[in-house]
């Protein structure tokens, strides 16, 4: 029988026909894929595959691998009874088998799933629809991650209807539990004769309102056929109050009844998860301060007048007027009035910046003085801010491999620990040769102790908290996945221009030969430089500025070669400016400038050569300054054992020149900027783990190839830039605390993980009665409960103290 | 519209990325293959033309 599924895909990026056959004979390649189709023209692929060999994602990711993309929608579904990883195992189980889903990613910390899906086969009312069969109740359904806060929202609901579960609980189970105890020490308490029935009479509201959401959690993850810490709980004081209730009708003869313990156990075990939502609440807190920064309101100039609004009612194009004291609403630029502005949340200098007529501004800053018109540009989830906040909130519902690996033992753990107990009162009972009382405790015991929380807990607390903590450093740790990498990265490769430089070059020297005058050099270089974005090119022409009196020059023809210079023609003549390569494919003769030439590069300035018309006409050299704290940053790597090495398209003398002031020893030279890819690719051949530092939009390729990729920002459209790990403030000192927050991320989740088993292998023995024989010990259901609440609570808390991190001092 | 060397397909010099200059001539191409292929070997696909794809 064939179970293939046939899937439609939309390809981007294609930009010939060549293209559609890469990809189709990638596709045809694939384990588990029988048919591929790719059609140029509409920019389709169809695809047969067989589900049970191959994922949607693995395809999605092939088709990435080769250079392309697929188009993929994305939606946000918040949950309200999404309580624990058994039901994140569940959903995300059962959704990734929809045919069109490519990725799913459940939170029960951010109560919500993010699915990554092909519209060209499944909508999200239809996923939506999905995970209601599945018995979850969907609050909301969004495109996107909203910049509203509606988790903490939820949390909240949650916590106040908790709060008076625990209050009932244990205004009952207390009273109980000390009646118990002062007349089992023979103390003579009233009614003692009546006890069963007193004891019936308060736990019954007790496991049945109290206890009511194990219940309906253990029978939701029953009926997909899983078991998590709701069935041992519900196990554990079931057992506990069935077997009483046995005694007390008499059908198990010569035993006590113990109400009470299940009575108690509900009451702590709520208690404790109340305790632990509340500090939840306070993992959260990051991603709420970056919200608190954008204004709710906004003043606008409509028909003339100023009126209010509410800022996501303002559009691109509105003229927003911004007052001393106010928060910047939207991004946009400076059209009158000037003042001064703290930007310190994205730049985290904290000293406010002058703003004039045409500077930009960025939502979520604050005009401390002065007064501001400003055009928006940007408005609603297009701001920076906004796609910071989507960035982050994104990375925390993040699972790195490791959390994957611990999920499918806590699937399993639930199993293990229900045998573990049945074991314990077989043996205890037919061979250990104790009351049934004393059997049927340790049974209890040992499914109230268990602990699969604190296993599911450790992660995604520490992954919270962390980064939460690294988006308010200016870090956005992108893709969770790379905390793993980083301890084994190797070797660190900086793109020059824009890392290790400013990238805003400056014309240092110009050499005029042949007869050419050095100001007519230099005005051609203009004319032919004044269409081209490279920055050797704006650095040509802010130099030709000056001496140039008609700005209006056009060249009749311009061409652009990347890496090597631009060819065009001006006033009849054929004008080549650029590199060594570029000169010698037109038959260029530079001899007469070799020795200026080799001075130059020997300081470090990059050479620019001119030519008119087939004949050298002189150089100009150009150098960038480096970035502040450049060589501390590659000093603290070499400590750290790193191997650095910088890349560039610089000639080889240049770089080599740049490269010694850094005290970098390895120099990539003359690299095209498509064949960076490749020198990475080299890099991992020969057993490197690359971390590759650059910039976000044209090192796009590298940064994704390389193990770990940072992109140092200061770009405005940050949702576009590829990396793992991004800096939004200007400062290549965040390379450093980049990776030493990632590390203290990584050592949390590991210490959570190893305290949670810990934990579980010490505590079930013990409950088991495991010493009962030596020592007498025997752990009471009510102490397993605590021990089970406070398991949880621990690893919570243990993350929380990630907030306190802070990055090395000196770098 | 320029025709790269290679595969024969129609480029639009504007929008290309993958440029190589040859002998002082400037050569389009549709992808980074076509270029690779191209820079290995210039001569023969000048004279012979077009061969198709490379891949």
């Amino acid at each position: 029988m064939s179970r293939n599924r046939t899937e439609k895909l939309k390809i981007v990026g294609m930009h010939c026909a060549s293209c559609a056959i890469t990809i189709e004979k990638k596709l045809r390649t694939l384990r588990g894929v029988s048919y591929a189709t790719v059609n140029f023209a509409t920019e389709e692929a169809e695809v047969k595959y067989d589900p049970s060999k191959i994922t949607l994602k693995d395809i999605v990711n092939t088709i990435r691998a080769v250079g392309y993309d697929v188009y993929k929608e994305e939606a946000y579904i918040t949950i309200q009874n999404i309580s624990s990883v058994d039901d994140e195992v569940i959903i995300e189980g059962k959704v990734t088998g929809l045919p069109g889903v490519v990725d799913v990613k459940a939170s029960h910390v951010a109560k919500g799933v993010s699915v990554t899906f092909n519209p060209l086969q499944i909508s999200a009312d239809r996923i939506k629809e999905f995970i209601e069969s599945l018995g979850y109740r969907v609050i909301s359904v969004k495109g996107e991650i909203e910049v509203e806060d509606i988790e903490s929202k939820v949390l909240k609901k949650e916590i106040a209807k908790l709060r008076k579960v625990v209050a009932l609980s244990l205004t009952l189970s207390l009273p109980l539990v000390t009646y118990m105890m002062l007349g089992s020490f023979g103390i003579r308490v009233p009614f003692w004769g009546y006890r069963d029935v007193i004891g019936l009479a308060l736990s019954t509201p007790v496991i049945f309102v109290g206890g009511h959401r194990f219940f309906v959690g253990a029978y939701k993850a029953l009926r997909n056929r899983s078991a998590g810490m709701d069935t041992l709980v519900s196990l554990g004081t079931g057992t506990s109050y069935v077997f009483s209730l046995a005694v007390m009708a008499g059908i198990i003869k010569s035993a006590e009844t113990y109400f009470e313990a299940g009575a108690v156990v509900v009451a702590l075990v709520l208690l404790g998860k109340y305790l632990e939502l509340r500090m939840k609440v306070h993992t959260g807190e990051a991603v709420r301060k970056l919200m608190e920064l954008q204004a709710k309101a906004a003043r606008v100039v409509r028909d003339g007048k100023e009126i209010e609004v509410p800022v996501d009612k303002v559009r691109v194009r509105d003229v927003v007027i911004i007052r001393s004291g106010e928060r910047v609403p939207v991004d946009g630029i400076v059209i009158d009035g000037q003042g001064y502005v703290n930007e310190s949340m994205l730049t985290g200098e904290p000293m406010p910046v002058l703003k004039r007529k045409g500077d930009p501004v960025i939502a979520g800053t604050i005009l401390r003085s002065g007064f501001l018109k400003v055009v928006a540009t940007r408005v609603g989830r297009e701001t920076v801010l906004s796609q910071i906040i989507k960035l982050v909130r994104q990375a925390q519902m993040g699972k790195p491999p490791i959390q994957r690996l611990v999920d499918r033992v806590a699937g399993y753990f639930t199993w293990i620990v229900i045998a573990v107990a049945v074991l314990t009162f077989t043996y205890w009972y037919f061979v250990g040769g104790v009351s049934l009382n004393l059997a049927v405790l340790f049974t209890a015991s040992v499914l109230l102790v268990a602990c699969p929380c604190a296993l599911g807990l450790a992660t995604p607390t520490a992954i919270v908290v962390g980064v939460g903590k690294a988006a308010e450093l200016g870090i956005i740790v992108k893709n969770v996945d790379v905390l793993e990498k980083i301890p084994r990265l190797t070797s660190v490769v900086f793109d020059k221009t824009g890392t290790l430089t400013k990238g805003e070059p400056k014309v240092t020297d110009v050499y005029a030969v042949n007869n050419y005058s050095e100001d007519y050099l230099l005005r051609l270089a203009y004319i032919a430089e004044k269409r081209s974005e490279h920055p050797i090119a704006q650095a040509i022409v802010r130099e030709a500025n000056e001496l140039i009196d008609d700005y209006e020059a056009e060249p009749e023809s311009f061409d652009s070669v990347p890496g090597q210079g631009v060819v065009a023609s001006v006033n009849g003549e054929s004008v080549i400016v650029g590199n060594e390569k570029l000169m010698k494919a037109y038959g260029v003769e530079l001899s007469p400038v070799t020795k200026v030439v080799n001075e130059l590069r020997d300081e470090g300035k990059t050479v620019v050569y001119v030519a008119v018309n087939g004949v050298l006409a002189g150089v100009i050299a150009v150098a960038d300054t480096l970035r502040e704290h450049s060589t501390d940053v590659v000093s603290y790597l070499k400590r750290k054992g790193l191997k650095i090495i910088m890349l560039t398209g610089d000639d080889n003398v240049t770089a080599k020149a740049i490269a010694r002031k850094l005290g970098i020893d390895e120099v990539i030279a003359e690299v095209l900027p498509e064949d960076k890819v490749d020198v990475i690719k080299d890099l991992q051949r020969r057993g490197e783990s690359v971390l590759m530092v650059g910039d976000g939009i044209n090192d796009a390729p590298s940064l994704t190839q390389a193990d770990v990729g940072i992109a140092m920002g200061g770009g405005s459209d940050i949702a576009k830039e590829a990396g793992d790990i991004l800096l939004i403030r200007d400062d290549l000192r965040g390379v450093i605390t980049a990776l030493g927050i990632s590390e203290a991320i990584r050592r949390k989740i590991k210490f959570n993980l190893f305290w949670a088993f810990l934990y579980n292998v010490v505590l079930i023995p013990l409950a088991a009665g495991a010493l009962y024989p030596l020592t007498g010990l025997v752990l009471r259901p009510e102490f397993a409960g605590v021990a089970m609440a406070l398991s949880s609570i621990t690893v919570t808390g243990n993350a929380l103290t990630l907030k306190r991190w802070r990055p090395p001092q000196k770098p | 519209m320029a025709r790269d060397p290679v595969c024969g397909m129609e480029v639009d010099p504007a929008k290309t990325p993958y440029k190589f200059v040859y002998r002082g001539v400037i050569y389009y191409f549709c992808s980074r293959h076509c270029k690779k292929e191209f820079e290995k070997n210039p001569e023969h696909y000048l004279k012979h033309g077009p061969t198709g794809m490379p891949h």
